[in-house]
């Protein structure tokens, strides 16, 4: 049998589908699964060695050929076609489109197969195979899905939630990468960079936070992860900061070097969604920032037990494809560092966390939880018991138990 | 009328009607920036297609740097050549066709063939402000990317476009 999988977005994406693809390798353990993806996220090929082979679609190439002079026109056209009559060589028994845009629909309309399954634009017809697609595409444009993208995905295969820790693969290289950062004592990874500004806490609060959880705990280490493109920032603000008292560290390491350093750290904090994702199948505890057009219900961290801080701005969260329209990136600042660290402390001493309510009238706290029906959902922390009190979308289980 | 100039860095700039096709400070430079740009553009064709001589040297250089390529030089201004050979800045060999309008190039029953390996159409700058919309017009027939040049050159080459409208409509979700 051989299977593909359309998944055209970005690396965050590829990683929240990352449980359903393992499932799916469970489920036909003999198939040929195929991936097609974006080629600028061919880095996560490494972490998926049960997908037998990724076809990339050069996405900036068939842009810079379309849109640049200097090149025929129909040299974009001849590289889709030649994607396409590859991909229909192949002769696929099932195609999955989990990409659910346009782009993706006219790509399973020009595919040949007999079962495919999402959205998919033929001519002039629009359809929508799977019972989970059509839900999807009747909740895309009003906010009213109530289920985590991985469980949806997960249910559009018919799979069983994997192992967390099976869905992604740790490298021998990236275990190299790691293995440069001797652990000392409790470890706190921070992203504090992300590709999009909206989810950006801010360096200055990474630096209080920092401060403030030192204070705390002293001797903890701090790896602050990067990529190449944002280095030389992450290095100026460390020098600015004299690295904390040599407690922390810059980490530049690829997308296998961050897993494995999730794998031996305690603690990830970030905005970012590729990284938290990575966490979720990392077992390393996660505070996730919620930030900008962040949908914490559709996208928070997958594995239970982990913190969620959502801010509570009346724009929150924000369209994905606007730039913040304030003075100021006033969701960013109603997470105080303080707030965080409160949070990290309780991750080090395996206590309930001891909250200031003060900080959390402008901040909410959820806990991520596995639901008995399978099902994901988050659970809202009371500020004024700082208990464990069930939350807003806590329906989503009730819902899959009805 | 034609003139020519030294240039600062040596070399001879064909001045056209006052509009001088080189710098006469840095020619040199100016054509290794081209090549520089335009390195991106050049692709496993076979053949890469060049709009306008200028002072040459950009020919000599992408000569020098893709052996292999066929070049194909496109200009209006027959009278150019011959001074470039005279002072040996142009390669030896070179195929270049002279056309007094750009909808020429649909006479020549070679450019099917040739267009049918979606070569790079690449604007030599210095060279084109001597008859601006002339050079755009015949890069846009060359690259298809007006209707002359596709109804043109479709009916040999394209055949198969109108069979697959979801290729374009993918394309165009692209560019949205």
């Amino acid at each position: 049998m051989k299977i593909l999988v359309l998944s055209l977005l970005r690396l965050g994406d590829i990683l929240l589908q990352a449980p359903a693809l393992r499932a799916l390798r469970d489920r036909y353990p003999d198939a040929q699964i195929d991936l097609l993806i974006n080629k600028q996220c061919q880095g996560v090929r490494e972490l998926l060695p049960y997908v037998d082979h990724f076809h990339l679609f050069e996405r900036d190439e068939y842009q810079r050929l379309l849109t640049s002079n200097e090149a025929h026109l129909y040299t974009a056209y001849d590289k889709v076609e030649c994607l396409i009559q590859t991909l229909n060589q192949q002769k696929y028994q099932h195609i999955y489109n989990w990409t659910h845009n346009r782009l993706s629909a006219y790509l399973m309309g020009a595919l040949e197969c007999a079962d495919k399954q999402g959205l998919q634009i033929l001519g002039e017809q629009v359809s929508v195979t799977n019972p989970w697609f059509r839900y999807l595409n009747s909740t895309q444009n009003n906010r009213d899905n109530k289920y985590h993208y991985s469980d949806l995905f997960l249910r559009s295969i018919e799979g069983e939630l994997p192992l967390l820790p099976t869905v992604i693969a740790e490298t021998p290289s990236g275990q190299k990468e790691a293995a440069q950062f001797e652990r000392t004592y409790f470890r706190v990874l921070i992203q504090a960079l992300t590709g999009d500004p909206k989810k950006n806490w801010g360096l200055a609060n990474f630096a209080s936070f920092v401060r403030d959880l030192s204070h705390k705990i002293p001797g903890t280490q701090f790896l602050f992860l990067c990529a190449p493109n944002e280095k030389a920032q992450l290095e100026k603000f460390l020098d600015q900061q004299g690295h904390f008292n040599n407690q922390a560290q810059l980490a530049c390491v690829t997308l296998s070097g961050a897993l494995s350093l999730l794998r031996s750290s305690d603690l990830l904090v970030t905005g970012d969604t590729s990284i938290k994702h990575l966490a979720s199948y990392a077992d390393c505890r996660v505070i996730e920032l919620v930030l900008g057009s962040s949908q914490m219900h559709e996208t928070g961290v997958y594995r239970a037990g982990q913190w969620m801080i959502q801010n509570q701005e009346t724009c929150s969260p924000c369209s994905h494809f606007n730039k913040c329209h304030r003075e100021t990136h006033a969701c960013a600042q109603t997470i105080s560092p303080r707030l965080v660290s409160q949070l990290a402390e309780s991750v080090y001493s395996k206590n309930s966390p001891v909250l200031d309510t003060m900080q959390l009238n402008r901040a909410k706290i959820y806990m991520s939880r596995q639901g008995q029906g399978g099902f994901w959902h988050f659970e809202s922390i009371d500020p004024s018991t700082n208990h464990v009190a069930k939350g807003d979308l806590y329906e989503a289980e009730k819902e899959a138990e009805r | 009328m034609l003139e020519w100039k030294r240039s600062q860095d040596g070399l001879e700039v064909p001045v056209l009607n006052g509009q001088s096709l080189g710098s006469l400070r840095a020619a040199k430079i100016e054509a290794e920036k081209w090549l520089a740009r335009s390195e991106s553009q050049i692709h496993s064709s076979g053949s890469i297609i060049v709009l306008g001589l200028g002072c040459g040297w950009h020919l000599n250089l992408l000569a020098e740097k893709y052996p292999d390529r066929k070049i194909l030089v496109f200009d209006f201004f027959s009278e150019i050549l011959s001074g470039l050979k005279k002072a040996n800045q142009v390669p030896q060999g070179l195929n270049v066709i002279f056309l007094s309008d750009a909808d020429d190039v649909f006479e020549s029953a070679r450019m099917k063939d040739i267009l049918a390996e979606r070569p790079p159409v690449l604007q030599y700058g210095p060279a084109k402000w001597i008859a601006v919309q002339m050079y755009d017009q015949l890069q846009m027939n060359l690259t298809a990317r007006n209707p002359r040049g596709r109804e043109h050159f479709q009916e040999t080459q394209f055949q198969s476009i109108n069979e697959n409208q979801a290729v374009w409509s993918v394309l165009g979700e692209l560019i949205r």
